[in-house]
């Protein structure tokens, strides 16, 4: 057989997999956007009711409200977090490799397990964090109970999951040339300095890159949040509600738009960090 | 003065580390010490005053009614990890092969495509996908949970990377003896290819694993839920108390994926520097 005949063979399944499960499913879904469907009967087309629906519905704009605030809020607490982590296991003590591995692994375990073991670390009564905080005699809050205690629930585990950035980090970190900190030495620099005026600008390209996922993932949220929900509907992230309108009220037409919107947030974002980056993001010059 | 401080420098840098690692690895031992408490030491007790193996027992006695069945949700977790772990690794290297080394006609533009199908967010998908595995009758069984995974962009992207290392005169010389390009493929690629390898089949089994939002959608069969999910009803369902159990679920849920870390770290730091695009 020929060998361009062959190569076409061997990419054909992709191709096939692309239209079906790619192509496929966006021009459906500006399709399916556009219609009243609830699963079991005919779709009828409604133009753009859907989206006129979802601007006047005020449970959309409280899951934006959970979404937006958990994302301005987790974003740089789970940077800043990976980053410490980050700088204090790159050096070549004695034993790091191990710390490194530790702290890498609350990032590998699944959302699953990770709800259920804080759905009972900040259960209210027998939680562990409050029977720790009742041994310096405080009085713990209700967490996940408590309307106003959901939001740093979920930062709690945001950043005790935000070592998933660390070997990216290190990376990066290695990158740095050593001769940035040596010449910075003999000029006297303090440490704080060559963080302040080597690392951090150096690392500008990945924080960029953490940034835009960290949006990305934040409007993704979806695992954890449907498992332990959160007192006063405060626990219904973009994802949980998407989910509710198609999979438990089965409206199909809606939570597709829905879907739509949230592919607008995230194009948006994207474009903006893209756009701001020639701003602070340090690029080797060529 | 100086001198005292850089005596003190490393104790206090080992004892920051030694708080980070308390901090990182207390949920996983609490989980792992629950699992193997009675029912009112975990509420009451941190040390327990004895261990039991009741929870796990518990679970897998396979379960009296269906809706428990944790064993078998081990194995529905391992097909519908494994099969599409395997089917990534073949269709992403014959793919990759295809565009790189044959060069087909095109291979640019089919390559732009694959980057921009990496980085489409999926959530437009879950509504039309649902209803396509609905119309062919993929709902309640594993080819509805596995059809979608069986190609990854991302692995056909990162073996082109590997690829393009590759030279061309190792694969004329194969060629010249008469190897079939398949066979190229298995006794020269594959074998070169080790890390890579390694880094797709770890990260495929992890994220397929972990997997909860599809199999939740396009399975309510309790009979061939992933651990996952059925973990996951289970503790929002009727079985809210029953700590000692989600906990030895939970642990079931984690195992593989640490010890997978564990033996497998070197190809993680490798295959995280070198993508950075997963996960």
């Amino acid at each position: 057989m020929k060998k361009s005949r062959i190569g076409f063979l061997f990419i054909l399944p992709w191709v096939l997999g692309f239209i079906i499960f790619t192509v496929f499913p966006i021009l459906a879904a500006l399709y399916i956007a556009m219609t009243d469907w609830s699963i079991i009967g005919q779709a009828s087309f409604v133009g753009l009711q859907n989206f006129s629906k979802i601007f006047a519905d005020p449970t959309f704009y409280k899951a934006l409200l959970v979404t937006g605030r958990y994302a301005i809020l987790a974003i740089p607490l789970t940077i800043i977090t990976a980053l410490l982590v980050a700088l204090s296991v790159n050096n070549d003590y004695k034993g790091i490799g191990f710390f490194r591995t530790i702290f890498y692994m609350p990032s590998i375990v699944s959302g699953v397990a990770v709800a259920i073991v804080f759905k009972w670390i900040l259960d209210p009564t027998y939680g562990v964090l409050n029977s720790i905080l009742r041994i310096f005699g405080l009085t713990g809050p209700d967490w996940l109970y408590d309307p106003a205690w959901v939001l740093p629930s979920y930062l709690i585990m945001a950043i005790w999951g935000a070592s998933g950035g660390l070997y990216i980090y290190l990376a990066a970190l290695k990158d740095i040339p050593q001769e940035l900190y040596e010449v910075a030495t003999i000029d006297g620099a303090g440490w704080w300095q060559k963080i302040r005026y080597i690392t951090l600008p150096m690392l500008t390209p990945i924080l960029f890159y953490n940034l835009v996922m960290g949006m990305i993932s934040a409007f993704r949220k979806f695992t954890d949040a449907y498992i332990l929900g959160g007192a006063g509907e405060e626990g219904v992230f973009y994802m949980v509600y998407l989910y509710q309108q198609a999979f438990s009220f089965y409206k199909m037409g809606y939570a597709t738009a829905l879907a739509w919107i949230l592919f607008v947030i995230i194009l948006v974002l994207t474009l903006i960090v893209n756009y701001t980056k020639k701003y602070w993001v340090y690029a080797e010059r060529k | 003065m100086i001198h005292k401080f850089k005596k003190l420098k490393m104790p206090l840098i080992y004892l920051v580390l030694l708080v980070g690692l308390f901090l990182s690895i207390f949920p996983y031992f609490w989980m792992v010490l629950s699992s193997f408490k009675v029912s009112g030491e975990i509420y009451t007790r941190f040390w327990p005053t004895k261990l039991t193996l009741s929870n796990y027992a518990f679970i897998l006695k396979g379960g009296t009614g269906q809706e428990r069945n944790f064993v078998g949700s081990v194995i529905n977790s391992l097909i519908i990890s494994i099969i599409p772990t395997i089917s990534v690794v073949f269709f992403g290297m014959i793919t990759a092969y295809s565009l790189r080394r044959i060069k087909i006609w095109g291979y640019q533009f089919y390559e732009n495509i694959i980057i921009y199908q990496m980085l489409f967010p999926g959530v437009l998908f879950l509504v039309p996908l649902f209803l396509l595995m609905r119309d062919w009758g993929m709902i309640n069984n594993y080819s509805g949970m596995i059809l979608r995974y069986l190609i990854d962009p991302w692995a056909i992207f990162i073996y082109i990377q590997f690829f393009k290392t590759i030279p061309e005169s190792l694969l004329e010389a194969a060629r010249i003896d008469g190897a079939s390009e398949f066979k190229i493929i298995t006794r020269i690629m594959l074998p070169l290819s080790k890390t890579t390898t390694a880094i797709v089949i770890l990260f495929t089994f992890m994220a397929r694993w972990g997997e909860f939002l599809w199999p939740l959608i396009v399975n309510k069969d309790y009979e061939k839920m992933p651990l996952s999910v059925l973990l996951a009803l289970f503790t929002k369902g009727e079985y809210q108390t029953y700590p000692g159990v989600q906990m030895a679920g939970a642990t079931l849920l984690t195992l593989p994926i640490v010890l997978l870390f564990l033996i497998f770290r070197r190809y993680f730091e490798e295959g995280i520097s070198f993508t950075g695009l997963k996960g």
